[in-house]
């Protein structure tokens, strides 16, 4: 028999998601092995591979069937009963042309968006509406006729045939398979005695779910990871054959011999089936221009309006850019597109929702500007329209928005109303099985050990993609993988496994916009809530679909939050869009560093490049972000720019010309806009040509450089350049061009960086609130923040029941904390919490308090963190509120009863009667005790700091602070001893499997990164213990620029007798008493504080007093001669 | 308030009775100022204060001169009076001249406030 003779019908990828393991390139090489002029590929209840197998088996010389195996509802697909409609049928559906595709994308999305019901299920009534342009083949042992036939329901069997005969006509066939079970065996005879009966053809199929017979095992490794089962379990589901691969037309003429038309069929069905899907083609939306308008004039006069008002006077350059910009955008028909995102930027930003300055290239273009979706002047910048749209390169336009991430999703919603739901979706991601994942997954299957499995998950170095990458690059996988034939195999099966679409998700930020509804081409699903497309990100590119970014950018909201709290706090409001980008405090609050929450700059590595580049101008943050990459530090080019910058190292051009374009960056190439520049002022290259030019030597496209140098030289002779500097030059442009970042999106974001860098210097207090409600349910980051704002001297109360809010919140100019960042508080707690104390005012009590709110969210964890965290501190002492808990709780519960079955008398439930807590004690726990609570539930140290009591010691003895030690000399090894304690401990298995720890110190004034090598470590072990204070013995260096200790000897602390508790002196002048009045209630604290004046001390009364954590605020403010501790 | 009660700082030193009236600040009270003794009774000719608090050591008038002609302004007017000079015959003299109570030096705010809130109460 001729190999051609049987095709492949009833195929699933790894695209039916763990019940399938054919990746499409090994499909498609495996049938071209076999001769198979074509294929189909017939996932589960899904389309999600049918663009990549399409467009791949095009390629291969293959034709592509694109089909579909769907459920069939027992009853209809709107009937979802438990027990009725809980099995569903199968069957499977190709595609013979474009009108049977986009049937079958329909069939597909009402299975998904009406028929879901454990499996997305058609009916009856759809397939007779959606059949046209449709192949049925009756489909597996789950099929309507064959489960029929098993329950011995012959008639039922026919009736179903019949009826799908009924529909499909001469396009149903009789699916024959014969995966050697034993029901097959069974009722195949019955089957071809119903194709007799009823002159319906036989097809044969194998239903392929993976690719050879011996990956049997992957398909069952896989079918356990997605049951969550081991191998060794016998009742787990499973195959009970190794038929289920991809056989030779060989095999499957041996297995059907006694039928031949079932084989010869399938090519029969092949020459049915020839669908072309319009790949290539662009489809763009449409926005609706009002009438007497086409989109070019309605574009043209909404950017000219728009243009006016960011240039007075306009200026020729202005308009001569604007009119060449909306030629190019008409000519290429994206008018439309810049509609619409112009309307959905500007809905977001009439609706109080913020928007990026812009993001990515489209900052370059002078109309987007106008129209208001960038926000950064592109001539000011040189930024460039060319690399945005590029009139020589037929491509789609590309803009991506960023919104404030809590309200991304009303901009997607207002574009879903304007354009029509079935316009507007979401896109569909696929995660794949990473290397590490599938060591992990597998292992768990193979019943391996987890700490073996662990220890070999490790040993994948980060960034192997593979698992032969893996054993190629670490010797001690390959040995392990040698030597143990258990790792062997768990390497071999992950090996397998590696890459294949593990599950879907819903891209972040991808938006699909269409002309006509979606379900004519794509197919639509529901996840989560939301529309989302079967097909992913580049797929939809393909088919010519407009997709669009709207991101969400945390740091945006974070801003909104800031500007709201300015708001408050001055009146006034602050427009961020109109800050002066020359202020001076700024810049030199970024020379120092303390970049921390400062967007793109939050980095220890990036700090230390702020302190060398200390940065003066706007151009200067820009090129941060451009030189602040794996290229350009790894070739030194940010050593060049700071030593050129600050005149060390002389700047140098190849030529007068150069100078104009590289004197920003003083004289480096860091940016793709300059190397075009450079093309267009020496090659004399159009800017479109400099563009192809700068995206051939990005790739390092030899062939294309090389043609475009002669055309360079060329050009640059013409303007009297030798060709010997415009050689040069040309490779220097190569050389760069490879690391050089796209200036329109470093400008737009530099931008984002300076604005939230202005509010920090401007408006720490309201920043610092933000920036911590922007990340409060991050522990780390909100202990991290917190500890930044105390050394900036800025105040923060624990919370309070009765003033804190969800978010971080100002009270006179101290930050209070917020009830979402309490430890096991979660928001519907926050939310019951809230709303009492709008409807009936504060909490008197304890028992107030829970009488008032909802105990079915605000339980009993909830009230002792609440408690613990200090809330309660104005109502009682932590311990003895503790204490009654659990009475507190029973009693409100049980009077909360009383009321439901009305036996309280009205006055004991009368609105002004505010209830007492009965205490059994009023004791309160001794501050270390207080503050291991607090670190317990807030993540940090609120009232005070294990040191605190000890900053006497530390100041007489002179030992160093953190602070100090940061600015000690960065070329040496510096031997330090200072006071602090160990935190955040980590152990760390060494290449000679050793133990070593690394953590931080922290004292008063700041943390450092510690690490205690193995034989230090061995020798410290026993008496390591967190937030305990030691006296420590080491060594401080820079290396990579960052300051480590490297501890040597660890003291545990005891103060002795003679080190008293500390108190502070202040020296009154009768000039600041004011001041000093003010410095004292914003730090208010434990240490006792006194006057001296006159020659005696006054004690001030406690109201007064302070805490030491911000000394060196306190010294700041009331002078530094007049304040001592002792 | 109407019924704000109203206390008279009589002392040289403007930095102590700036602090006084600092730790004082907590209460809601009508402060008055005096800088020397004569000053002091002049203030509680016209208004008659709730509470007075002395200091011994002021030049020309001292503490307990001033106290003696207050009290025999006002009677019943509590009078509170601190010094550094706290002997036996120096606090002897100071009540006998008519004050409720002295309070020694080094002060103590904490205790300041809570022997004015004890009077006032």
């Amino acid at each position: 028999m001729n190999n051609a003779s049987f095709i492949h019908l009833h195929v699933h990828s790894e695209y039916s998601l763990l019940d399938g393991c054919i990746k499409i390139d090994d499909l498609l090489n495996k049938a071209k092995e076999f001769n198979m002029p074509a294929l189909a590929i017939t996932d589960h209840g899904v389309m999600y591979g049918i663009v990549e197998f399409f467009s791949k088996a095009k390629k291969k010389g293959i034709k592509p069937i694109i089909g579909c195996e769907l459920y069939l509802a027992a009853r209809t697909r709107f009937d979802k009963d438990a027990k009725l409609d809980k099995s569903s049928f199968h069957l499977t559906f190709l595609a013979k042309d474009l009108t049977g595709y986009q049937n079958l994308i329909k069939l597909v999305s009402f299975a998904h968006l009406e028929g879901f019901f454990y499996k997305p299920r058609v009916d009856y009534e759809l397939l007779e509406k959606h059949h046209e342009g449709l192949i049925c083949l009756s489909g597996c042992l789950s099929s309507p006729v064959l489960r029929n036939l098993l329950n011995n329901n012959y008639q039922e069997a026919l009736m179903h045939a019949n009826k799908l005969k009924g529909i499909f006509g001469n396009d149903f066939y009789l699916e024959i398979q014969d995966q050697g079970l034993e029901e097959q065996k069974a009722i195949n005879g019955k089957l071809i005695e119903i194709s007799n009966s009823t002159q319906i053809p036989l097809v044969a199929t194998n239903d392929s779910h993976y690719l050879n017979k011996e990956d049997a095992i992957v398909q069952d490794i896989l079918i356990a990871i997605s049951t969550g089962k081991t191998l060794s379990d016998k009742e787990r589901m499973h195959f009970s054959t190794t038929e289920f691969y991809f056989k030779s037309p060989e095999e499957m003429a041996q297995n059907f011999k006694h039928i031949p038309e079932a084989i010869s069929n399938t090519a029969v069905i092949a020459d049915k089936c020839n669908l072309e899907l319009p790949l290539g083609k662009i489809f763009l939306p449409e926005f609706i221009v009002p009438t007497g308008y086409s989109p070019d004039s309605y574009l043209q006069e909404l950017a000219m309006d728009g243009l006016k008002k960011r240039y007075t006077p306009l200026t020729e350059e202005v308009t001569n850019r604007f009119n060449y910009e909306l030629s190019v955008i008409n000519k290429m028909g994206f008018a439309s597109y810049f509609l619409i995102v112009a309307d959905f930027v500007s809905h977001a930003k009439n609706n109080n929702i913020s928007v990026g300055p812009g993001r990515g290239s489209a900052a370059g273009s002078i109309i987007a500007y106008s129209l208001g979706i960038t926000n950064i002047e592109p001539l000011k910048y040189h930024l460039l329209f060319e690399r945005f749209l590029n009139p020589d390169r037929i491509s789609m336009p590309d803009i991506d928005i960023d919104f404030c991430i809590d309200n991304r999703q009303k901009v997607i919603d207002y574009t879903k109303n304007k354009y029509g739901t079935d316009h507007v979706a979401q896109i569909i991601t696929f995660g794949r099985m990473a290397p590490r994942m599938a060591v992990r997954d597998v292992g768990r299957v193979l019943d391996i050990p987890l700490s073996e499995v662990d220890k070999i998950a490790k040993l994948i170095p980060f960034g192997s993609e593979t698992i032969e990458k893996a054993l190629a690059e670490s010797s001690e996988l390959n040995q392990q993988y040698l030597a143990k034939s258990q790792i062997k195999e768990l390497l071999d099966y992950s090996a397998k496994i590696v890459g294949i679409a593990r599950h879907s998700g819903i891209h972040a930020a991808g938006v699909v916009i269409s002309k006509d509804p979606l379900t004519t081409m794509v197919p639509i699903m529901e996840k989560d809530g939301q529309m989302v497309t079967m097909f992913s990100k580049d797929d939809l590119e393909s088919f010519g679909l407009l997709k669009m970014d709207f991101l969400g950018l945390r740091n945006l909201t974070m801003i909104s939050k800031t500007l709201a709290l300015i708001k408050q706090s001055t009146g006034s409001p602050l427009d961020i869009d109109t800050l002066p980008t020359d202020d001076k405090e700024t810049y030199d609050s970024l020379s120092t560093g303390s970049s921390m929450g400062i967007f793109q700059l939050e980095s220890q590595g990036m700090q230390a490049l702020l302190k060398t580049l200390q940065p003066t101008v706007f151009e200067d943050i820009i090129a941060l972000l451009a030189l602040y990459r794996p290229g350009p530090l790894g070739s030194g080019m940010d050593k060049d720019f700071v030593n050129c910058k600050h005149g060390r190292q002389k700047i140098a051009y190849l030529l007068p010309e150069l100078e104009p374009i590289l004197k920003d960056t003083y004289g480096t190439i860091l940016y793709q806009e300059q190397v075009m520049q450079i093309a267009s002022a020496v090659g004399g290259f159009s800017l479109s040509e400099a563009d192809t030019l700068r995206k051939a030597m990005g790739k390092k496209d030899k062939e294309k450089m090389d043609n475009m140098k002669q055309k360079f030289i060329d050009g640059a002779s013409l303007k009297t350049i030798p060709e010997k500097k415009s050689s040069a030059i040309f490779d220097m442009m190569a050389k760069f061009a490879e690391y050089g970042f796209n200036k329109s999106h470093s400008a737009a974001y530099a931008l984002i960086t300076y604005q939230t860098a202005y509010l920090k210097t401007h408006y720490p207090v309201e920043y610092m609130a933000a920036l911590i409600s922007s990340s409060i349910n991050d522990t780390d980051k909100v202990s991290q923040y917190i500890a930044e704002a105390k050394i900036m001297g800025i105040n923060v109360l624990p919370p309070d029941i009765n003033e804190s809010f969800n978010d971080f919140f100002i009270i006179n100019s101290s930050i209070l904390f917020g009830l979402a960042a309490i430890m096991n508080v979660g928001g519907n707690a926050i939310e019951s919490i809230l709303k009492a104390r709008e409807e009936n005012g504060i909490f008197h009590s304890l028992i107030d308090f829970c009488s008032r709110v909802d105990l079915r969210v605000v339980n009993k964890r909830v009230v002792e963190s609440l408690i613990k965290s200090g809330a309660f501190d104005t109502i009682g002492k932590r311990k003895a509120l503790l204490s009654i808990v659990e009475d507190t709780l029973n009693q409100a519960i049980k009077t909360q009863k009383e009321k439901d079955k009305g036996q309280l008398n009205m006055f004991a439930i009368e609105e002004t009667h505010h209830p007492k807590d009965i205490f059994v004690h009023e004791e309160e726990f001794g501050s270390k005790e207080l503050l291991r609570l607090e670190k317990e539930i807030l993540g940090i140290y609120l009232s005070g700091h294990p040191l605190q009591d000890h900053i006497g010691y530390v100041l007489n003895n002179e030992l160093p602070e953190i602070k100090n030690l940061v600015l000690l000399p960065q070329d040496q090894v510096n031997k330090i001893k200072m006071l602090g304690i160990l935190t955040n401990l980590k152990k760390k298995i060494t290449k000679t499997k050793k133990t070593m720890m690394v953590g931080t110190v922290e004292d008063l004034t700041g943390s450092l990164n510690i690490v205690i090598f193995p034989q230090k470590y061995e020798a410290l072990a026993h008496m390591i213990e967190e937030d305990k204070v030691y006296l420590i013995n080491g060594n401080l260096d820079f290396r990579n620029d960052q300051p480590q200790i490297m501890i040597d000897d660890i003291k545990e602390f005891h103060s002795n007798q003679t080190d008293k508790k500390p108190t502070l002196i202040i020296k009154p002048n009768p000039a600041n008493l004011e001041q000093i009045k003010t410095t004292l209630l914003r730090f208010p604290g434990n240490t006792p504080v006194f006057f001296e004046t006159d020659g005696y001390k006054i004690k001030l009364n406690s109201k007064y007093w302070v805490n030491t954590l911000n000394l060196e605020k306190i010294k700041e403010e009331i002078g530094k001669d007049l304040v001592s501790i002792v | 308030m109407i019924n704000k009660k109203s206390i008279l700082i009589i002392d040289d030193e403007s930095t102590i009775r700036w602090i006084l009236k600092m730790a004082l600040e907590v209460k809601d009270l009508n402060i008055l100022e005096a800088s020397s003794g004569e000053e002091g009774v002049a203030i509680v000719r016209q208004i008659k204060p709730d509470l007075v608090i002395m200091d011994y050591k002021m030049p020309d008038m001292n503490g307990w001169q001033a106290t003696a002609l207050i009290k025999s302004i006002h009677p019943n007017i509590i009078i509170i009076g601190h010094t550094g000079y706290a002997s036996e015959l120096n606090l002897q003299e100071g009540f006998k001249s008519g004050c409720t109570e002295i309070l020694k030096k080094p002060v103590d705010l904490d205790e300041w406030e809570k022997t004015i809130t004890k009077y006032l109460a």
